[in-house]
């Protein structure tokens, strides 16, 4: 995009450094675009906080999972630090650090400390949420995305014109893990049901508007074969989902929007938001545009 | 200052459409990488995408959150059973169990958390204890149950409707302690 169209050999000479060099590869360079600094300070205040918002409502069952001891299930890396199972005191220590991190995190308030810690602290709190049972997989995205904000270092909201590689690969990572989440679980539905035109021709939203359907949508119980034809429309966009990642303008736009309405639909019609994941499609937009010209730092 | 000086060094030309693109009419100062700092980055990449990928194939949470992406992804027979997982608790001098909540509000676990590990609660009841407990302690103005009972509601399907009455099945009971 932003670099010069011109073959590796001569960038190398340009700028004299070898890790500059390296960057004429189209791999590497699609990995880690240069990207504006306060897209990052933006896209932080929305990861961190929704990061908030989460522990107190989406994975607040970590309080309670307190009294459950018995039916703590460790996932592979917990048992592998040695996690103990979480006691009531434990999670409500938990819960105010990640609040207090998280606030200095958005705030890009000592950055690189305050996101490590949410790093430390909401992964704690994952594998509390996670570790008792079902393991959701709407944060997967977001997980990746505090994991990786970090890594950027300094990114203040007035760095509208600077631009960095290290925030071209964090929001590349989000990015991906976002449209992974979708094709990913097209991949899933082809393992776990052997065939996928099983799954496509099957009775998954039967089932799921049975268990937990708005009593709005239970007459669509009535019409099996548009559920049908809705399963396979599933099916359609979440395979064609890396494509995101290749659109740009309004192609892109349009893409981010069909996927925030998926999910409001599936919200409205069993409750389930995916909003750990919504948030995440942030990471696809200019959100540098958001910060006023006259707060964006000046040549220097 | 510095960016000039390193303009001029480098010969190179100021990026203006860079600028342009990134929604300003600042100046940008491109932040080179170090090999290291490219390497690092790809490679971690790469090594989450072949974990996610196993995960997948393995059909296993174990790795979260690089595990498989399970939610919904096994077929339903349109002429199969709908089951759904359900909690109650019989409290003294009621003559039938009372169903409960199934969350965290409730019992201090959600169904999902449940049927996650059915064949591990079936097996072993006394894990039901500990619902009982957590009920107890959420609602301290209300009596203690007596017994804890959970249970299944079956639904048949024909061609993707429900058939008759939901049929309710007990899987596992314990008399709280």
């Amino acid at each position: 995009m932003n670099k010069p169209a011109k073959p590796a050999p001569k960038t190398q000479t340009l700028t004299g450094t070898p890790a500059e060099a390296k960057v004429g590869n189209p791999i590497i360079r699609w990995f880690t675009p240069q990207i504006s600094l306060a897209r990052v300070a933006i896209f932080r205040v929305f990861v961190y906080v929704f990061v908030i918002i989460d522990v107190l409502t989406i994975s607040a069952d970590v309080i309670p999972h307190g009294w459950t001891p018995d039916l703590y299930q460790p996932l592979w890396l917990a048992r592998f630090l040695h996690i103990p199972p979480v006691s009531v005191l434990g999670a409500q220590i938990l819960l105010a650090a990640i609040i207090v991190f998280s606030l200095l995190a958005a705030a890009g308030i000592l950055q690189r400390i305050s996101g490590w810690m949410v790093v430390i602290t909401f992964g704690l709190w994952m594998f509390y949420t996670q570790g008792y049972g079902y393991v959701a997989h709407d944060h997967m995205a977001l997980v990746i995305a505090v994991v990786v904000l970090p890594t950027v270092g300094i990114a203040r909201f007035r760095d509208v014109g600077t631009t960095s590689a290290k925030a071209g690969w964090a929001l590349r990572v989000v990015q991906i893990s976002v449209v992974l989440t979708y094709f990913y679980s097209v991949v899933m539905k082809w393992i776990a049901s052997g065939n996928i035109a099983d799954w496509g021709n099957g009775a998954v939203i039967v089932w799921a508007l049975m268990r937990r359907g708005a009593e709005w949508s239970k007459p669509f119980l009535e019409m099996p074969g548009l559920l049908i034809a809705g399963q396979w429309a599933t099916l359609v966009f979440e395979f064609l989902s890396p494509i995101v990642l290749f659109l740009k303008g309004r192609w892109l736009y349009g893409a981010v929007v069909f996927f925030l309405l998926f999910h409001l639909m599936t919200y409205f019609a069993l409750g389930i938001h995916f909003l750990p994941t919504v948030i995440c499609w942030a990471a696809f937009l200019p959100l540098e545009k958001l910060i006023p010209k006259r707060f964006a730092a000046s040549t220097r | 200052m510095d960016e000039k000086k390193r303009r001029l060094l480098t010969n190179r030309k100021p990026p203006a459409d860079a600028a342009a693109s990134a929604g300003s009419a600042t100046a940008m100062k491109p932040k080179p990488m170090t090999k290291w700092s490219i390497m690092w980055r790809l490679g971690a990449t790469a090594i989450a995408l072949v974990i996610l990928t196993c995960g997948q194939f393995l059909n296993t949470n174990d790795f979260f959150p690089l595990g498989s992406l399970t939610q919904y992804a096994t077929a339903k027979d349109l002429d199969g059973e709908v089951n759904s997982t359900c909690i109650e608790a019989q409290f003294p001098g009621e003559d039938e169990p009372r169903r409960l909540g199934f969350n965290t509000a409730t019992v201090g676990i959600e169904r999902g958390d449940i049927e996650s590990q059915l064949d591990r609660v079936i097996a072993h009841p006394e894990l039901l204890q500990t619902l009982a407990d957590s009920y107890e302690r959420l609602h301290p103005d209300e009596p203690k149950p007596e017994t804890m009972i959970l249970c299944r509601n079956v639904t048949q399907l024909e061609n993707g409707q429900s058939v008759g009455e939901p049929e309710h099945k007990i899987l596992a009971t314990w008399e709280v302690q």
